[in-house]
């Protein structure tokens, strides 16, 4: 069976997407069947790191959640951008970036419940070993159906204090959906810091493994999405902690589940 | 949070207008700060003019020096130190001749300077501010339940059932 994993964050600009689609490309690289789907539909992004072209793209996930495909139509293999050269294979499927249907959404909903079937539909049609969930910042229906349904939930945040207080209600709530494991990741860390206190303090205030410690970058920010950053800079520190993260993951996916 | 002795360290951009990166240090915690291209340093920046260990900042005798460690020096005001130099105010540095520029600031504890990190959104994290990360307990416990109590994640949570007992979601 593939894993899902849902990849998430109480506030925006922790750095998710970035994550989500590093630790995509190093799980593809291992040789897994990996997608990442990006149901942060009202301000989608992961499509920029992947340099998916809008204009190539025919169907995104606003279309299936509108019966207007298949989820599968609205996948794009993403492998050559991920530095997948062999064995596994990365897949995207992007959110709209018109603003028209960002603001269809916004107006109208959507049915959540399509989320859950459109998961489970990639998961056969792709043969997917693990599929990632980049999802929307604080506490929605969708995020919580993402939390529910996933075998890992991996909660990103910033040594921030606006990060903390949300972060506990989201882990706490996902304790009460009884998702089997979960794991914290602290993003744009100071230089400087004392990682071994945080990550101390951290996993006492929440309960929670750390996974990664990943830095705050001027290398990262330079980079500004403009591609896989695990794959343009291996030796980085950011790089290493996707590295460990990967590690963490090691008994949960492999291929063919 | 009084500042007494802290140190901060400014990378400027290559025209020197913008801070591109910064780094502040107590010597309570911190009387050797490393800078360089390598990673094992405390302050690593990214430039091939400058050393893998180019320079150190050493709190001493209740001052900070700067150490050069690195072949290409390091110019303050013009002048190249090649070994040790007191620092009495906050100035400019440049990690030899045509490395980064830093910014180094000495923030005095008589000093009345901005309450960082307590004022800003990104905060420094260290052991100088043990049990930062603090959980209204009582907050967590209010927002969970009724969050919890709606229909919805009630909903979820036969969702979560059935996955456990092997079978789909829409099941």
């Amino acid at each position: 069976m593939a894993a899902i994993i849902s990849i998430h964050s109480f506030r925006g600009g922790t750095g998710k997407s970035n994550v989500s689609a590093n630790l995509a490309a190093s799980l593809a690289k291992k040789g897994l069947r990996t997608a990442v789907i990006d149901t942060d539909i009202q301000s989608p992004g992961i499509h920029v790191i992947f340099g998916l072209d809008q204009a190539k793209v025919r169907f995104c996930l606003n279309d299936y959640l509108w019966g207007k495909c298949g989820i599968e139509d609205a996948s794009y293999d993403v492998s050559k951008a991920g530095g997948v050269e062999e064995n596994g294979r990365l897949f995207l499927i992007p959110s709209s970036l018109r603003s028209g249907e960002i603001a269809r959404i916004l107006r109208e909903g959507y049915d959540v419940a399509l989320l859950t079937d459109g998961f489970q539909r990639l998961i056969r049609q792709l043969d997917l070993d693990c599929l990632l969930i980049d999802t929307h910042p604080g506490v929605n229906e969708e995020t919580l159906l993402s939390v529910a349904i996933s075998d890992l939930f991996i909660v990103v945040l910033r040594p921030d204090n606006q990060d903390f207080q949300g972060t506990a209600v989201t882990i706490e709530l996902a304790r009460k959906l009884d998702v089997k494991d979960m794991l914290l990741i602290l993003n744009k860390v100071p230089t400087g810091t004392d990682l071994a206190a945080l990550t101390a303090d951290a996993e006492a205030a929440f309960g929670v493994k750390v996974a990664a410690i990943l830095p705050l970058s001027s290398d990262v920010a330079r980079a500004a999405s403009g591609g896989v950053f695990t794959v343009n800079r291996p030796d980085h520190p950011f790089s290493r902690g996707i590295a460990d993260l990967t590690k963490h993951l090691n008994g949960l996916v492999s291929p063919n589940g | 949070m009084p500042n007494g002795n802290q140190i901060r360290i400014e990378l400027l951009d290559a025209n020197q207008e913008h801070v591109a990166d910064e780094w502040t240090f107590s010597p309570l915690t911190k009387c050797v700060i490393r800078i360089g291209r390598s990673h094992e340093n405390d302050v690593v920046i990214s430039d091939r003019y400058v050393s893998r260990f180019h320079a150190e900042l050493r709190f001493h005798d209740g001052f900070w020096e700067i150490v050069n460690l690195g072949q290409h020096g390091i110019l303050r005001q013009g002048r190249r130190i090649d070994d040790t130099c007191r620092l009495e105010k906050s100035e400019e540095l440049q990690l030899g001749g045509s490395g980064a520029a830093l910014r180094v600031s000495l923030l005095d504890r008589n000093r009345s300077v901005p309450a960082f990190p307590e004022t800003l959104t990104t905060l420094v994290y260290g052991p100088t501010a043990p049990g930062r990360i603090a959980i209204d307990r009582a907050d967590l416990s209010r927002a969970v339940g009724e969050i919890a109590e709606s229909p919805y994640f009630r909903e979820l949570r036969g969702v979560r059932k059935r996955l456990d007992e092997g079978q789909t979601p829409g099941e």
